[in-house]
């Protein structure tokens, strides 16, 4: 790892460990995170953390900030800051401007389409797109829509209450809407003309690819620590092989998960042909490793890792919940092998000695 | 996580190496039209020395040998894609393969200049074919109670014992054999010592064991005094498990350990056709993108190697991963063609093969309990 993000995630990592007291972690997920925790992240430039440097931000690449978006992850952080990143990074790199503080990313259901009619005075946007996390709490949202002509990113910076709909929680009680459109009227210069309607999408998986691995590091810690500590027939946990065998299938899991997704997560804006192959395995083993870490965590933890009180859940009740969004294991699979089958046989080894220069 | 280490290196980039996988895939191509068969069945298990010496003639044997000992002194990772593409065209590898991966770099780190000289020429011509001399039929997983002793003898040693499972003894020149040299005492590690022997010396018997699919690459060898001289011991006297040690991390790392079963998913690949049905697409897709994530945990254990380092738990944690897959494959191919007709000669061949020879993917160079053992020690848990 290069200098520049060593130095970043050791940053974010002492701050979020003083910013997150039990008593701030409480208020933020009872809905307060932004007067409890946005100035301090706003301090240390975590919006912008993908802007230019000229531009207001941090100037740092995607390959730099993939092990910030871990450690938001490793934090179980309960707000909306890597959605926030990235649709400042989104709204930068095509051309549109915004003054709000708080982002989400739509669509986040496979199938949910948006599409946007253009007209002289403007837009309008059509549609469902369901289970937008924190669109009902945040300013604004950042999508991509189906046109008459090419795809396009927009910027909704006036979601009204007649747009949320369906407004719920996920499996971490973190909140998610759909959000609901009937000739929604945008303006010509909140859109942008993009070649490829998933790239909000692939974004969005590969921000949950980091939060998982990020999260399953951190499940794994603790259950590395717990049954270290806990004793029972005359000895610590760990020391019983059942238990020894399970965590390292889990840090077996875990490091796949965690190598995958570091190597894809910058290829979200990469035109290599073989890109998207990478962010489908990344979100694919991240779905699988957050099944499978979850399970053993929980399972190595005993009774008391199934309260409330204990902090497993708040690490694996987002694995859970961040495995679903932006296209879960199997849509992605799906997808791939689709792919892949289409190429032939043949074409399979060369795809995954795929070079990518970046 | 110390264990973790690796995940935030750089992936190590091997696009220069392109043009030598093309020529390798060429090589290959010509191999197996040659071969007259539609694909390799056998893996990396077929043993074929005509065809690693001609592997040797390209200059793909002995890249990771230095020059002045007869090698190409090529680096790791050139080397390692020499390797991948070997084992994923399912390539008959398994005359050179311990001669190259296990015995050679052996050398090179513990070997006297004389066994350097004498050897490592030999190996990177694939002509010296060598066998690991580890197990015997009361010491497995549990190597340190092995019991074959070597005692001093006038200008050498005499070795008394037997070791099981050498895979390919019967046709090779030599065998690595790990022996107790010291006394039995509370450190059972200590007192080893490994030798290089010539199996064609007096005293040793080689008896075949069939596996359950009636190949036999298995063999008993049972030593009767045989004699062995001083200047065949690798290293030093007692050092035999630190050897053993670096040895197998650099016989985990290798991409044998999760393409064993490949062949038989891309021939499934073609079996189902361009449109395959949900059901098969989720498998497929799923299959490979652990193949891919596996495949570049693999990469950057052998970046780590270059660099000098003993990824003991980076390499456990490919081996866990890879063989699971690689047992996978297999069940995954039968169910989804259950209904189907394949109509491919190679793809009954392969699925008949693997399913046979899954039992040892997660048994040789170490069980899977062994393996999630050395990952629970990266983890601090033992």
């Amino acid at each position: 790892m290069n200098t520049t993000a060593v130095l970043m995630q050791d940053a974010v990592d002492k701050a979020l460990t003083d910013l997150l007291t039990p008593k701030r972690r409480q208020k933020a997920e009872l809905g307060a995170w932004y007067q409890t925790l946005w100035p301090v992240l706003d301090d240390l430039g975590l919006p912008g953390l993908l802007l230019a440097e000229n531009s207001g931000g941090s100037g740092v690449s995607l390959q730099e900030a993939f092990g910030v978006i871990e450690t938001l992850g490793r934090f179980a952080l309960p707000c909306p800051l890597a959605e926030t990143i990235m649709a400042n990074k989104l709204l930068a790199d095509n051309g549109l401007g915004s003054t709000a503080h708080t982002f989400t990313l739509a669509p986040a259901r496979p199938g949910d389409t948006l599409r946007l009619r253009l007209a002289a005075d403007g837009a309008y946007l059509n549609g469902v797109a369901r289970a937008i996390p924190w669109a009902q709490q945040v300013d604004a949202i950042v999508f991509t829509a189906l046109t008459e002509q090419q795809p396009v990113i927009g910027l909704i910076e006036s979601v009204g209450s007649e747009n949320i709909i369906r407004p719920g929680k996920n499996l971490a009680a973190e909140p998610h809407a759909a959000i609901r459109f009937d000739d929604f009227f945008i303006n010509r210069a909140a859109i942008a003309e993009i070649k490829d309607i998933t790239l909000v999408w692939r974004c969005g998986a590969m921000l949950r690819a980091a939060q998982i691995s990020g999260a399953l590091s951190a499940a794994l810690a603790l259950t590395v620590g717990y049954t270290s500590e806990r004793r029972q027939f005359g000895r610590p946990l760990a020391k019983f092989q059942a238990i020894q065998q399970q965590l390292a299938a889990f840090a077996a899991e875990a490091t796949a998960a965690s190598t995958a997704a570091r190597r894809a997560f910058p290829l979200i804006g990469s035109n290599h042909e073989h890109a998207d192959f990478a962010i489908a395995a990344a979100k694919i083993y991240a779905g699988r490793a957050a099944s499978q870490g979850a399970a053993i965590a929980h399972q190595a933890h005993g009774a008391i890792g199934f309260t409330e009180e204990y902090s497993l859940q708040r690490l694996t009740r987002r694995l859970w919940a961040w495995r679903e969004e932006f296209g879960n294991e199997s849509w992605w699979a799906e997808k791939l092998g689709q792919k892949i089958a289409a190429h032939g046989a043949d074409a399979l080894w060369p795809t995954l000695c795929a070079d990518f220069n970046c | 996580m110390q264990s973790m280490s690796f995940l935030a290196n750089e992936p190590a980039d091997l696009s220069a190496y392109a043009p030598l996988r093309r020529q390798i895939r060429q090589f290959l191509s010509a191999e197996l039209a040659r071969s007259g068969s539609a694909g390799w069945v056998g893996s990396w298990e077929s043993f074929d020395r005509d065809f690693s010496r001609r592997l040797a003639r390209q200059g793909w044997l002995g890249m990771a040998i230095p020059k002045r000992y007869g090698g190409h002194e090529r680096g790791i990772l050139e080397r390692y894609v020499v390797l991948e593409e070997l084992l994923a065209a399912g390539a008959p590898v398994a005359a050179h393969w311990i001669a190259e991966r296990q015995t050679a770099p052996l050398l090179l780190r513990y070997g006297s200049e004389e066994q350097r000289e004498f050897f490592l020429p030999g190996i990177t011509r694939g002509e010296y074919c060598f066998a690991i001399g580890m197990s015997e039929p009361d010491a497995g997983s549990d190597l340190a109670g092995l019991r074959t002793r070597a005692t001093r003898a006038s200008g050498g040693w005499r070795i008394d014992g037997s070791k099981i499972w050498s895979t390919n003894a019967h046709r090779v020149e030599y065998m690595i054999v790990l022996c107790r040299t010291g006394q039995e005492t509370q450190n059972r590690h200590a007192g080893l010592t490994q030798f290089l022997v010539d199996l064609k010396s007096p005293g040793i018997a080689i008896n075949p064991i069939r596996n359950l699919a009636g190949e036999h690459h298995f063999n008993e060898v049972a030593f009767n005094n045989a004699f062995v001289p001083d200047n065949r011991v690798v290293g030093e006297v007692g050092d035999g498990w630190q050897q053993v040690m670096s040895e197998l991390a650099f016989e985990r790392s290798a991409p044998d350990r999760f393409l064993s079963t490949f062949r038989l998913l891309v021939e499934l690949i073609r079996t189902l056709g361009p449109q395959p049905d949900r059901h098969a697409a989720i498998a497929l897709g799923g299959l490979s993108a652990r193949l891919w994530s596996i495949r570049l945990m693999s990469v950057q254990v052998a970046a780590l190697l270059g660099q000098n380092e003993s990824p003991n738990t980076e390499a456990s944690l490919v081996k866990e991963l890879g063989t699971t897959l690689e047992q996978e494959i297999p069940e995954i191919a039968r169910l989804l063609t259950a209904s189907a007709d394949p109509d491919s000669a190679l793809f009954d061949a392969l699925l008949e093969y693997d399913i046979l020879h899954t039992p040892s993917f997660s048994l040789r160079g170490g069980t899977r309990e062994i393996i999630r053992g050395i990952i629970a020690r990266g983890l601090g848990l033992r």
